[in-house]
């Protein structure tokens, strides 16, 4: 392995983002004709490396040297005339051309000097399709390809190029295990013609069966790069998970009740299978899972923004069909886990996003609202010290706002109504600095605690989780694979429930 | 004491307004009787009913929709009303009543085909106001409607004066401002109209009707249009096939270059008033100072293209109702 070229590698990359430390002093490279894995939570930095290899985003510090020189990567096109190219995780095919129109976008080969060529550029899709042994149909618009299909037209498109360096981000999250076989044995064959090759994957297995060397990010740093043979799938999950956790939490005492809220055999949105779960009063239950596991769905299913055909939700004992009205009603409520998207009322000005859902409470006849009654709202709403939320005048745009206190905002929403009974946080502290972190985890105890609230708290950050919940469950490609009490808890088992 | 920076943003906030005076003053000075008591009324009057129409407008684009049916709605009531008076011998109150409800039931139509079967508000309403044009040909038989035996009544809206000065329009543009600034500020409805046209999913999250929401808003548009077309047919004593056209552009400038009076960017309701006496008194000086025929359309559809650059440089980029697709 060691005889092989250097093709790429960072020095000291670093790279933040307002309160997160996304890359820090990375060094990485690169062999010749190697697959080389990059193995991490989500949040570890793995998306951040190659978003700086392809231009995307540029470091804070550190150099970039391709072939021995050193590269300032600047902008996406000038990394793929270096020969870099990413196939990203969504798909970016043009959905009315033919998979052959596709793969020779802005190569097509012309006759007569300006029209053309359809055939030239059928057959040698075709040839390439032959050579590679990925086998899907080059005649037709993408839009009536299947996932896996579409995946391999990129690919091939990918392959045409013949880059240099070929960096795949998940490219087997949709595919069957015969799907998956045929695209690594085409991606075998390009190493073997010299490419380079970066692999980000959850999957270990896929990792452990195809790749040379394996690299673990944790943290926005890399903690170890070994060759394949050197590692072990456990020490690889310890290694990923393992941090110093126990007094960035709150203390948790458990004294959850009578269940507050049940959901049985939920399916729905096309890959949500048979989901139960329940909730106990004052208890905060952790629902983890990647990115794509159907979490936010579920939940999205609970609080009636999808449509329910399939299963049955109980609030304190009584039936519901989900709508959001009727959730609201019986106390249920969600913080969303994309605030500027979903959150944040950005036409209005702080008072009024605060108090948007108490606004029943305050209008009078014909709703016209009472002034002096939501100011004085306002202001217990923001004298609640579990809130802190910072702020210079309430009138003030909410879109000037920190991450952290417009999160503040979109959770103060709820936090003052009498009739809370479960409130639902969807990914509260992403993007958030740690002080502000804290502040949300003991808010989360305080409702369950003082209150006795069932709170449903869903992450992709694995120790928050365990910090903070009662009892967890692990979502896996649109199902439940596991449910553990507090004293069951352990990284390395909840991550392998969930890889 | 005044600094730079306050100035500059006094500028840009009252803009709009000294625009108002400047072209005022302008039109003045190059034809003495554009100031006469006489016609500064007329110019009110005019104002009353493009500012009606931009009201609805207004309603819609802070929920963020787009009407561009209103003046051809307000055609087609207008043409309605009057045709119920002289052909059917009705009353003048019933036939305002009826037009009025056939103004409403439109804005539902709207809002039904855009809130629920999904077309762009824009398209929606373009097709609207295509279709609208030709009821109102078909109802007028494509030629001025005039009947000797309209009711005694039938002024009443557009023509007559309360203490023989202040025109009828205006009185009733006056009730609708004030209604109007308590709904937008001080309600429910009001607020929630915001909340939906700046972010609809949040909206929904936390329990707003979204398309409820704008379905009010698309049918106080079309009850604006309607109230505007009775007043119209009022006013000129008859019924023209074209007689809400020349509103359309009036009615989208004032309600654009009243988003820069005071909020940047923001369609608000004294915008939309300064912006509907801009663009009349522009339309009357027009008149009054003899431009070439072909001058007014020039002017408008400039006006139209340069207050909306206004909103999308103080946006910087987007605006609410305009997402065309």
């Amino acid at each position: 392995m060691s005889d092989k070229n250097i093709v790429l590698k960072t020095v000291s990359i670093s790279k933040s983002f307002p309160g997160v430390k996304a890359l820090n002093n990375v060094d990485f490279d690169l062999l010749e004709g190697e697959i080389h894995a990059i193995c991490g939570e989500n949040g570890a930095g793995k998306s951040t490396l190659c978003n700086v290899l392809t231009g995307i985003v540029r470091p804070d510090e550190g150099n970039v040297f391709l072939n021995g020189a050193e590269v300032r990567l600047t902008h996406p096109s000038q990394a793929l005339r270096l020969g870099i190219r990413m196939v990203y995780q969504e798909r970016n095919l043009i959905p009315y051309l033919t998979g052959a129109q596709n793969i020779l976008l802005r190569e097509e080969p012309v006759k007569g000097g300006f029209l053309i060529d359809e055939k030239a550029i059928l057959s040698k899709a075709e040839d390439l399709s032959e050579l590679y042994n990925l086998r899907v149909p080059l005649g037709i618009p993408v839009a009536l390809l299947s996932s896996a299909q579409r995946q391999a037209i990129e690919i091939l498109r990918a392959f045409l190029y013949k880059p240099k360096i070929l960096i795949l981000d998940e490219p087997t999250s949709s595919l069957t295990e015969a799907e998956v076989k045929s695209l690594f044995s085409a991606i075998h064959q390009i190493k073997d013609e010299g490419v380079s090759v970066i692999l980000i994957t959850h999957k270990l297995e896929e990792v452990f069966e195809n790749a040379d060397r394996i690299s673990i990010f944790r943290n926005g740093e890399r903690v170890t790069t070994r060759n394949k043979e050197d590692l072990s799938e456990e020490e690889a999950i310890r290694l990923m998970v393992n941090r110093n956790i126990s007094s960035l939490f709150p203390e948790v005492t458990n004294r959850s009740g009578d269940k507050i809220l049940q959901v049985e055999n939920l399916s729905g949105s096309g890959f949500l299978k048979d989901i139960s779960i329940h909730l106990n009063k004052g208890e905060v239950l952790g629902l983890y899972g990647l990115i794509g596991s159907g979490r936010t769905e579920f939940i999205e299913h609970l609080y009636g923004l999808r449509e329910t055909k399939i299963g049955r939700v109980i609030v304190k004992g009584k039936e519901v069909q989900p709508n959001v009205h009727r959730m609201i009603e019986e106390g249920v409520f969600l913080v969303p886990d994309d605030r500027r998207e979903k959150g944040l009322l950005t036409s209005l000005n702080l008072k009024k996003n605060l108090t948007i859902s108490y606004i029943d409470e305050f209008s009078r006849l014909m709703g016209v609202v009472s002034a002096k009654k939501e100011n004085s709202l306002v202001k217990s709403i923001l004298d609640k010290s579990s809130l802190s939320l910072k702020y210079s005048n309430i009138n003030q745009d909410v879109q000037v706002l920190s991450g952290g206190n417009q999160q503040k905002v979109v959770i103060g929403r709820w936090i003052s109504k009498d009739h809370m009974s479960v409130l639902i946080l969807d990914d509260p502290t992403n993007g958030i600095d740690v002080g502000t972190k804290f502040e949300i985890y003991k808010m989360i105890r305080s409702l369950a605690e003082e209150k006795s609230a069932g709170v449903i708290f869903i992450s992709s950050e694995l120790p928050e989780l365990i910090g903070v919940s009662d009892r967890l469950y692990v979502f896996k490609e649109g199902r439940i694979s596991g449910e553990l009490s507090r004293e069951e808890f352990d990284d390395e088992k909840i991550l392998s429930m969930a890889l | 004491m005044i600094s730079k920076e306050n100035l500059a943003s006094v500028v840009r906030r009252y803009g709009v307004l000294f625009a108002l005076i400047i072209v005022f003053a302008v039109f003045s000075f190059m034809e003495p009787t554009f100031y006469s008591v006489r016609n500064i009324l007329s110019i009110i009057r005019q104002a009353s009913i493009t500012g009606i129409l931009a009201i609805g407008l207004t309603t819609v684009v802070i929920a963020g929709e787009f009407d561009m049916s209103f003046a051809s709605l307000a055609g087609f009531s207008g043409v309605l009303s009057v045709i119920l008076m002289g052909k059917l011998f009705m009353g003048a109150i019933p036939a305002w009543i009826i037009s009025l409800l056939a103004a409403l039931g439109v804005g539902a139509l709207n809002g039904m085909v855009i809130l629920f079967i999904g077309v762009p508000s824009i398209i929606t309403t373009i097709g609207m106001m295509t279709l609208l044009a030709g009821f109102t040909k078909w109802l007028t038989g494509g030629s001025t409607y005039y009947s000797a035996k309209f009711p005694e009544i039938f002024p009443f809206l557009g023509r007559s004066f309360l203490f023989e000065t202040i025109p009828m329009p205006v009185i009733i543009f006056a009730i609708i401002i004030a209604i109007y600034v308590v709904v937008l500020e001080h309600t429910k409805i009001g607020r929630f109209f915001h909340a939906v046209g700046g972010n609809p999913k949040a909206s929904e999250h936390v329990g707003i009707k979204v398309r409820k929401v704008k379905f009010i808003a698309l049918l106080i548009s079309g009850f604006m249009a309607g109230l505007a077309g009775i007043m119209i047919g009022s006013l000129l004593g008859s019924g023209t096939p074209a007689m809400g056209d020349g509103y359309l552009m009036p009615g989208i400038s004032a309600m654009f270059i009243g988003a820069v009076f005071l909020r940047d960017g923001v369609p608000n309701i004294w915008g939309t008033v300064i912006g509907s006496l801009l663009l009349s008194v522009l339309t009357n000086g027009f008149v009054m100072i003899n431009l070439p025929f072909y001058m007014k359309e020039i002017v408008l559809g400039a006006v139209l293209i340069g207050s909306v650059s206004m909103v999308a440089i103080f946006k910087k980029g987007s605006i609410p109702g305009v997402n065309l697709l």
